[in-house]
């Protein structure tokens, strides 16, 4: 995937942490911060 | 992620794209410059993947503010298409790679910052000006500063102290363990 892929994955990261901060439903916020997590997992495999 | 969550991520997603766009549209609108613009935008989104990296923001709004901006003054200043052909090009181009130089510098700085954050003292990787610098510091008899020296740097056998001290080889080690506690605490 190389930059494709690192450039993707910082972009929908910086959304997910924006959207976040429009949610107030914990369990959605969890769901984001889980969502958050894989995508940066992916991102460090794909360095 | 769930399936609703999943179409509220969207629409937010599709709200911030259609912000950008409707500034870029405005743009065209006000130059006249449709052609260029359309140019600038692709040549924009395909050649950044030529770079390995990219500047964002640490704050969305800002990212998506400081691309609002980018554009009008590229939509701004790009020749028209009667003047060259491959302008718009260029510029997309350019702005890719201001945006990596830029990402480039910040990664740069971080890692400067990181090699000269200012290290604990350790008496495993000091050197013996460092370690007697260290004891001074902390008030240590010259005996403790000897031992130190001895214990850290010229790493003397337990048993080899113990003779010289006329002491037992446990009695050693555990002003070793003291020592070393004493001096590598912060």
């Amino acid at each position: 995937m190389g930059r494709f892929g690192l450039i993707f994955f910082s972009e929908e990261i910086a959304q997910l942490e924006a959207f976040k901060k429009t949610l107030t439903n914990k369990d959605e916020i969890a769901e984001i911060d889980r969502q958050i997590a894989e995508l940066q997992k992916k991102a460090e495999e794909n360095k | 992620m769930l399936m609703k969550l999943k179409v509220k991520f969207r629409l937010f997603q599709i709200s911030t794209y259609a912000l950008v766009f409707a500034a870029i549209i405005l743009m065209a609108l006000l130059t006249g410059k449709y052609i260029e613009t359309v140019g600038l935008f692709i040549s924009f989104v395909a050649l950044r993947y030529t770079f390995s990296k990219t500047y964002h923001s640490n704050s969305f709004w800002t990212c998506i503010a400081i691309s609002i901006i980018i554009f009008i003054i590229a939509i701004l200043f790009v020749p028209k298409i009667n003047l060259s052909i491959l302008a718009c090009i260029v510029f997309g181009l350019l702005i890719d790679f201001i945006a990596y130089k830029y990402k480039d510098y910040q990664d740069n700085k971080a890692e400067l910052k990181e090699l000269t954050k200012p290290k604990p003292f350790s008496v495993d990787t000091c050197t013996e000006n460092e370690l007697i610098a260290r004891c001074k510091e902390l008030r240590l008899s010259e005996e403790n500063t000897n031992l130190a020296v001895e214990f850290f740097i010229k790493k003397t056998k337990p048993s080899i102290i113990a003779n010289k001290l006329c002491i037992d080889e446990k009695s050693v080690q555990r002003k070793k363990t003291r020592l070393k506690a004493k001096l590598n605490n912060k």
